[in-house]
């Protein structure tokens, strides 16, 4: 291996380690963050919460209305109101999710933020340091098998394009 | 896609041609490449829903609704309206889930809610919000990670 890449390898040893300390920690901390959503501070009370307890308010009994009003179209003969009284708890009970997502959710760890989020932590090193355990853990393995020493040695001229100088001979 | 856990069996080659077969412990990929899919999954969902209850409320409406009241004849509208009203349904929920991904302000997430109940509305909709998610994850990688190794 020529001596630039070696140092090059070193570097980036060094870089892995330090940024991966520091995404580690980055993981526990979201990682606790998403296993206890309800200790998120003030979000019963934050703005968009206050929103959505007064559009539930309104939504849930506005719904149960609905229902009762297609109840009375459907005993009034016209079988199509069955379908729509059915419908209208569906639309509370929905109006009931959405409202507690829109409570729960936490807009730093969601969607596009909570991705971009995730992208901007250095997280690309992991490849750095696959590369760089590849490297110790075969410098290891050859110091332990002098057969795969030569096996790797001969890969390693073939990978140069280096020919035996027997060959050149000819 | 299959993203490998954090302890990892690596097999692979340098540079200069050594090989070897190893296991150890990487940071995992794991949480970035299920953002990536959930994000994009929400996105292609919402259109999925958005065009079939658009189609839906536009034969109910301009077909269903003109044969009922001209000529007498309700069977369109008791189908096509009862069909649209489920398709709705599931509209509903991929529609809160995308909006809230793109963190929409409340009122724009009603506003989407409801297009799915006014004809064309849902096609609008589905236009801006699809602009809408461009935008906001212009900067942002959506490709699938590739879960294999890259040593050198």
């Amino acid at each position: 291996m020529p001596a630039t890449t070696r140092h090059q390898v070193e570097a980036d040893i060094r870089a892995a380690t330090e940024t991966t300390e520091t995404r580690d920690r980055t993981d526990t901390e979201t990682s606790q963050a998403r296993s206890q959503p309800s200790q998120r501070e003030g979000m019963w009370t934050s703005r968009r919460a206050l929103v959505a307890h007064a559009a539930i308010a309104v939504w849930v009994p506005g719904c149960v209305v609905a229902c009762w009003w297609q109840v009375e179209v459907a005993l009034s003969g016209d079988s199509l109101g069955w379908v729509y009284s059915v419908m209208w708890p569906c639309f509370a009970v929905f109006g009931v999710v959405f409202w507690w997502h829109l409570v729960h959710d936490d807009p730093e760890t969601l969607g596009s933020r909570g991705l971009r989020g995730l992208q901007q932590t250095p997280n690309d090193v992991s490849d750095v340091e696959r590369r760089m355990l590849l490297e110790e853990t075969i410098t290891l393995a050859e110091e332990e098998d002098p057969e795969l020493a030569a096996y790797n040695a001969y890969l390693a001229d073939l990978a140069r394009g280096d020919r035996p100088r027997t060959r050149r001979r000819h | 896609m299959e993203h490998p856990p954090a302890g990892i069996l690596l097999r692979g080659s340098t540079k200069d041609g050594r090989i070897a077969q190893v296991n150890v412990r990487t940071p995992s990929k794991a949480p970035e490449n299920e953002a990536r899919a959930v994000l994009h999954g929400a996105l292609i969902r919402y259109r999925v829903m958005a065009y079939t209850t658009a189609v839906l409320l536009i034969v109910l409406v301009f077909v269903g609704v003109p044969l009922q009241l001209a000529a007498g004849r309700p069977r369109v509208v008791n189908v096509v309206g009862t069909v649209h009203g489920f398709c709705y349904i599931v509209y509903l929920f991929t529609a809160f889930d995308l909006t809230r991904k793109l963190h929409l302000t409340f009122g724009k997430m009603v506003l989407v809610l409801l297009a799915g109940t006014v004809p064309f509305c849902a096609i609008v909709a589905e236009r801006l919000l699809t602009r809408f998610y461009e935008r906001s994850t212009a900067d942002l990688s959506l490709a699938p990670l590739e879960p294999g190794i890259h040593a050198g």
